[in-house]
C-alpha cells in the first residue's frame, strides 16, 4: 500500500490541518457565535454542492476525498476555474454566502491565534524540518545546492516520516 | 544572482495578486532562467573533465551566451508559447511574471541582465553587490551572504514570513489550487497533505537555504561582512561595464557598438514582415473579391 493511500486511510490530513475553524469554539464568545453561524451558512453551502454534484458528477479534484475534511463550496470558485470546473453559475449563486461568512481581515491577531493553536503541530513539524536542514547544509553545503533535495527532503519529514511512525505506534 | 530570492518572490507575488496567477507556472518562470546555465557557470566534474565555461558572467548574463534568458522578450517568447500549447492566459502571464521578476531582481548585482535583448545586448546593472560567479559557488556563496545580496533575500524572508496566510492550507485549497490547473491535476493521483508540502517547498528551501548558507558563511567559515555597495570588496568581482566595453572593443559591427543601428535592424526586419503579410493579404483579397464595375466618371472638359 503506498504512502499516501495509507495517509488518506488514516485521515493524516485532518490530523495535521491548519483550518482555522477547527479550533477551540471556547475561545470567547464572539469566536463562538461566529463559528455557530458559519456552520449553518456552510451547511446550507455543502447541501448546495451536494446537488451541483450530483447533477454533474466527480469534479476529478482530489478522487480520493478526505471523509472528515471540509472541501466546500468554497472551494469551487468558478470565476477562478475559467469555466472549466467548478461548479455550474447557478450554484455559485447559492453559494456565495459563504464568503460573506469569512473572517474579517482586519481580525488578524485573533485568526493568527486560531490558525497557530490548529496548525501547531504541522507548524512544529516543519519548524523541526528546518532546524534539521539547516543545521545539515551549515554542516554540508552540498545539500542545499538544489531544489530537488530540499522537496524530497521535506516530503519525507513531513508526509512519510509522521505516517511511518503512527503505523510503528499502531503495531 | 539571488540565492533565496527567486524561491520567495513567487510567494509573495502570489499574496498580491491572489487568484489571478497561477503558482507553478510563477515558480517556474522564476527559476527559468538559470535552470540550465548555473551549473556550467560554477562548472560541474564529469568522469574527470570539469565542463565549465571561460567566462562565467559572460556566459551567464551576456551575449553570446546564455544571458538571453535574463532578458524581457524571453519570458513573453515562452509565455506565449505556453498560451500556445495550453490556451491559458493566466499560465501564461504567471510564468512571464515569475520570469520578469528573476530578470529584475538579478539587475541588482554588479553584472545585471541584458533587460532588453534582442534590441540591445548592454547590460543592465545597479551594482549593489557582487557578482562572483567566476570564483566558484563557495566563494560566491560567502560573497553573496556577506554583503547587500543577503539583505535583499531577507527581505523577502521576511516579507514571506509576514504573509503567512498563503502558506496555510485552506488559502491553497482556495485561492492556489482553485487559480491553477496543476493542483487540480496533481491532486488526482496524491494527497492534500503532499500537495500542501510541494507547495510549500519552494519557501522551505528558500528560507531555510538563506538562513544556512549565512551560518555557513559566517559560523563555519569566517566572511567578513562588507555591507558597502557593491560589495563585498574583498571578492574578485565582475562589473556589467567591463563586459560591455569588451563586446564594444572586440566586435566592431554596428550592433555592438550602439543600440541604434541594432533596433533600425529589427525595425526594418518587422516593417518586411507587415508589408509581405500585408501585400499577400491585399493580394489574396482581390483574388476572393467580387468585381464591381465602378461608372467611369466622364471628364466635362475630355470631350471638348
Amino acid at each position: 500500500m503506498s504512502v499516501a493511500a495509507d495517509e488518506e486511510r488514516e485521515g493524516l490530513a485532518d490530523a495535521l490541518g491548519d483550518e482555522p475553524q477547527q479550533s477551540d469554539d471556547d475561545e470567547d464568545g464572539r469566536g463562538t457565535e461566529h463559528l455557530a453561524r458559519r456552520r449553518d451558512d456552510e451547511q446550507r453551502g455543502e447541501a448546495a454542492e451536494d446537488d451541483a454534484r450530483d447533477r454533474e458528477g466527480p469534479s476529478g479534484v482530489g478522487a480520493e476525498p478526505e471523509p472528515d475534511e471540509e472541501r466546500g463550496a468554497e472551494h469551487h470558485e468558478p470565476e477562478n476555474h475559467g469555466g472549466r470546473v467548478g461548479p455550474p453559475p447557478d450554484v455559485q449563486d447559492r453559494t456565495s454566502s459563504r464568503v460573506h461568512t469569512r473572517p474579517v481581515r482586519g481580525d488578524g491577531a485573533r485568526e493568527l491565534r486560531e490558525a497557530f493553536a490548529a496548525g501547531r503541530r504541522e507548524l512544529a513539524l516543519y519548524l523541526a524540518a528546518g532546524v534539521v536542514y539547516v543545521a545539515i547544509g551549515a554542516a554540508v553545503p552540498e545539500f542545499l545546492f538544489t531544489w530537488v533535495v530540499a522537496a524530497v527532503y521535506l516530503l519525507l519529514c513531513v508526509v512519510v516520516l509522521p505516517v511511518l511512525t503512527r503505523r510503528l505506534f499502531r503495531a | 544572482m539571488s540565492w533565496a530570492a527567486h524561491d520567495l518572490e513567487p510567494y509573495v507575488i502570489q499574496k498580491e495578486l491572489g487568484k489571478r496567477v497561477a503558482f507553478v507556472p510563477l515558480l517556474v518562470g522564476s527559476y527559468a532562467p538559470d535552470m540550465m546555465s548555473k551549473w556550467f557557470v560554477y562548472g560541474v566534474g564529469l568522469a574527470g573533465v570539469e565542463l565549465k565555461a571561460d567566462n562565467p558572467a559572460q556566459f551567464h548574463r551576456g551575449w553570446p551566451g546564455v544571458g538571453f534568458t535574463h532578458s524581457l522578450a524571453f519570458g513573453l517568447v515562452i509565455g506565449l508559447l505556453l498560451y500556445v500549447i495550453w490556451r491559458n492566459e493566466v499560465v501564461a502571464y504567471s510564468f512571464v511574471i515569475g520570469q520578469w521578476a528573476h530578470a529584475l531582481t538579478d539587475t541588482g548585482d554588479t553584472v545585471g541582465t541584458m533587460l532588453l535583448f534582442p534590441f540591445t545586448d548592454h547590460l543592465f546593472a545597479v551594482g549593489a553587490w557582487a557578482y562572483a560567479g567566476q570564483t566558484g559557488r563557495y566563494v560566491d556563496a560567502g560573497a553573496y551572504f556577506s554583503g547587500l545580496g543577503f539583505v535583499w533575500d531577507g527581505v523577502f524572508v521576511v516579507w514571506g514570513i509576514l504573509s503567512w496566510r498563503i502558506l496555510t492550507r485552506r488559502y491553497f485549497r482556495e485561492t492556489v489550487m482553485a487559480a491553477d490547473p496543476f493542483w487540480r491535476w496533481a491532486g488526482r493521483y496524491v494527497s492534500e497533505t503532499t500537495l500542501v508540502a510541494l507547495y510549500r517547498a519552494s519557501f522551505f528551501y528558500g528560507a531555510a537555504r538563506w538562513a544556512a548558507w549565512l551560518v555557513w558563511a559566517h559560523v563555519v567559515r569566517s566572511f567578513a561582512f562588507d555591507f558597502r555597495w557593491g560589495g563585498p570588496r574583498w571578492v574578485p568581482r565582475v562589473y556589467a561595464r567591463e563586459l560591455n566595453a569588451a563586446r564594444a572593443s572586440t566586435c566592431k559591427c554596428p550592433g555592438c557598438c550602439s543600440m541604434r543601428p541594432r533596433l533600425g535592424f529589427y525595425g526594418i526586419v518587422a516593417v518586411c514582415a507587415v508589408a509581405k503579410g500585408r501585400s499577400s493579404s491585399i493580394r489574396s483579397a482581390l483574388a476572393e473579391a467580387p468585381r464591381v464595375r465602378r461608372p467611369r466618371l466622364r471628364r466635362r472638359g475630355a470631350r471638348g
